[in-house]
């Protein structure tokens, strides 16, 4: 399938540290897609690049919204910004149907579904209150309500669920998920693992603006060498033994309980024979680690061999 | 960078309707004149109050025949003289201090014939002696001429009052009035630049500040932006400039005659240029310093120093009215920054020829584009730096690039 979005080589710098170096990407039609990242790793100076704000050093950004490939067209794309901003002397409404606006929506189509969309997000109440007067959560789903009134059919959304919620973040999410269904494709970033795995389709990870893992979320974990091992057993039983299976390794340790980690040459069955073979289990389970974890040892052990 | 009209007339339109109710527009707009009025007034009110005060003054003549052509001469004014004799000069005196007179006038021979004639008040502050020392001076001349024989006709003759009557060279009249007008518009026009300029740059730094500029830049060019935001507040200006000026002439018109001034609005199209010129130079030098600084307060204030600039000539706007075709006027007038407020100046002060109209015109047309180019460049390289107030080495280091 013909992406819709390819990153080519993006780099930028500001003065002599580079930002963001040499990432390639590409995010097909209706996927979702998530730009992981620890904080400063070029995450939003990448979006922004993207989204033309900024120009890039080298590399190239390439669209292909409508069938034909080329320079971004601004009001097919929807944007959320990290650093959220609206006119706080305006009210919530007006916000709306401007910033649609300046995305080529006419202004009573804009103050109809902008009026559909606060109801949605339970802000009818403020559609005619000065932005000013709401709390944060609430500027920031109007914010979000702004990045997708136009119809974008390919939307950035730079941290999404921060300061949200997880009430709130579950209505962002349920939205994507609709978004994904309509055949719009999202790229994201954010903070927040267990979301990312919930949405994102792809992931792609960077650290010092450089790609350190990328690919779809379950050939990820798949890959990913280590499974993650809990169980729970009668304490009174012997289970030292655990301990000396080869690639096993004790993360925490107490009286009937264990989380281990396991990088071995069994199968999951295998180890299940073993285990349950030995002691009287109450409870196991054998998975991939959540994506919390792949992101942080990943960061760690290349990110650091980066320096 | 493309443009893209409707985007830049959207902006515009925001931002007009926008400020436009927004209560900063409001007091400019309606506060300020209220404020230059009443300033006015309290002036005028006061030399009004003080020609009608009544007076009561007691005097001493010991010519014998000064008094009576006094007591005429003052017979039209609030001031009312009664005569004394010499004998009860101590207790004039006395009354004076009590306040029954506002004052005692003696007059005689040696002090007439030296020019000086004594007047004693309460107190020597109090000034208001105006329609007595006219009366005093005029009285003085016909006592004189009478003692040189003369007639009364011969002295009404000879004491006729000539006036000065000031002509252009076309032959126009001039009056106060219409001197004043030009001026008073120039004026307005120069403080309607100045003013929503300044709001201008304020809103430039506040969208910055709240991050607002960010989600515009994803859906215009930052020219796009920097022009709505220019034709937005022109037409801010001009509306403004519009309701000062339909004040303005409601309240000369209950004043004086307007149509003495003979100011037609083919007049005005010189400075009506001159306005709009000035206004997108100096709101794109504003807006583009806004978007260099990091919020008003900010560290440099080299930027607060720099919207200054354009303002100078008003420091020395007693001169130029004065002497609107000296050469350094002229000067002036050809240097960008200052064309504006010169010209808009000397529109009000004098005839300007025509072609030094059009090149000083021309000179500004050229240096607006030249400034909405370049802070167009300063501005979308400097917006979305956030967190500090840029340098002058950087935003030169933004130009040559």
């Amino acid at each position: 399938m013909e992406p819709v979005l390819k990153v080519k080589e993006l780099t930028k710098s500001f003065g002599d540290k580079t930002v963001v170096d040499r990432i390639s990407f590409s995010v097909t039609r209706s996927e979702v897609m998530g730009l992981l990242g620890p904080n400063g790793a070029g995450k939003t100076t990448a979006i922004r690049m993207i989204m033309g704000i900024l120009s890039a050093d080298q590399g190239e950004v390439v669209f292909n919204l409508d069938g034909n490939s080329g320079k971004i067209d601004k009001t097919a794309v929807g944007y959320l910004p990290e650093e959220r901003g609206l006119y706080d002397d305006a009210n919530v409404l007006d916000n709306l149907v401007y910033l649609s606006g300046l995305k080529g929506k006419s202004r009573s189509e804009a103050a109809r579904e902008g009026m559909l969309w606060l109801e949605r997000l339970e802000l009818t109440d403020y559609a005619g209150q000065k932005l000013e007067k709401l709390s944060k959560g609430m500027q920031q789903k109007v914010q979000f309500i702004a990045s997708i009134l136009h119809k974008p059919r390919l939307v950035l959304f730079d941290e999404p669920f921060s300061g949200l919620d997880p009430v709130n973040q579950d209505f962002i999410k349920e939205i994507i998920h609709e978004l994904q269904s309509e055949g719009i494709t999202v790229l994201l970033s954010a903070h927040q693992m267990n979301l990312v795995e919930e949405l994102c389709d792809n992931i792609f990870l960077i650290n010092h603006g450089r790609e350190i893992l990328s690919g779809s979320l379950r050939d990820i974990k798949q890959s990913y060498g280590e499974d993650l091992v809990e169980l729970r057993f009668n304490p009174t039983e012997e289970s030292s033994f655990i301990a000396k299976i080869p690639g096993m390794r004790i993360v925490k340790e107490q009286p009937g309980y264990l989380s281990l980690r396991y990088s071995g040459t069994w199968s999951k069955r295998d180890l299940l024979q073993q285990l349950s073979g030995s002691i009287e289990i109450e409870e196991i389970s054998v998975e991939k680690p959540p994506l919390h974890e792949i992101f942080i040892e990943t960061v760690r052990e290349r990110g650091d061999a980066d320096e | 960078m493309l443009m893209n009209r409707k985007n830049t007339m959207k902006v515009a339109s925001w931002e007009f309707i926008k400020n436009l109710k927004s209560p900063t527009f409001l007091i400019l707009t309606f506060i300020f004149p209220l404020i230059m009025l009443v300033a006015g007034g309290i002036g005028a009110l006061a030399g009004i109050t003080s020609s009608l005060e009544e007076q009561k003054i007691a005097v001493i003549d010991e010519t014998g025949q000064l008094f009576d052509i006094l007591e005429s001469n003052l017979d039209s004014t609030p001031v009312e003289v009664i005569l004394i004799s010499s004998g009860q000069q101590q207790e004039a005196r006395e009354d004076v201090a009590e306040g029954l007179y506002n004052g005692l006038l003696h007059l005689t021979e040696e002090n007439l014939s030296a020019g000086s004639v004594s007047y004693y008040v309460k107190d020597s502050r109090d000034q208001n002696t105006g329609h007595l020392s006219g009366a005093l001076r005029s009285a003085a001349i016909t006592y004189r001429l009478e003692a040189l024989g003369l007639s009364s006709e011969e002295i009404e003759e000879a004491t006729a009052a000539v006036s000065l009557q000031t002509l252009s060279l076309a032959g126009e009249e001039a009056s106060l009035a219409a001197l004043f007008m030009p001026l008073a518009i120039g004026m307005l026009l120069i403080f309607s630049v100045m003013f929503s300029g300044q709001v201008l740059m304020y809103g430039v730094i506040k969208e910055k500040r709240n991050r607002i500029v960010e989600i515009l830049l994803s859906s215009i060019t930052s020219l796009e932006l920097l022009m709505g935001k220019l034709i937005g507040f022109a037409a801010l200006g001009l509306l403004q400039i519009l309701i000062w000026l339909t004040v303005a002439l409601l309240v000369a018109g209950s004043f004086f005659d307007l149509r003495q001034l003979s100011l037609s609005p083919a007049d005005l199209v010189p400075s009506v240029m001159f306005f709009i010129g000035g206004y997108l130079l100096f709101s794109s030098l504003f807006a583009t310093m806004g978007a260099t600084m990091k919020d008003a307060e900010g560290g440099s204030q080299t930027q607060g120093l720099v919207v200054l600039v354009p303002m100078i000539p008003l420091f020395a706007s007693g001169a130029i009215i004065i002497t609107p075709n000296a050469a350094w006027v002229k000067i002036l007038s050809f240097i960008p920054i200052f064309t504006p407020v010169t010209m808009l100046m000397r529109l009000a002060a004098t005839t300007v020829p025509w072609w030094e109209i059009t090149l000083t015109f021309i000179i500004l047309l050229v240096a607006v584009v030249l400034f909405i180019i370049l802070g167009a460049r300063i501005f979308s390289r400097s917006i979305l730096q956030y967190e500090r107030t840029l340098s002058f080495i950087e935003i030169r280091r933004m130009l040559k690039k």
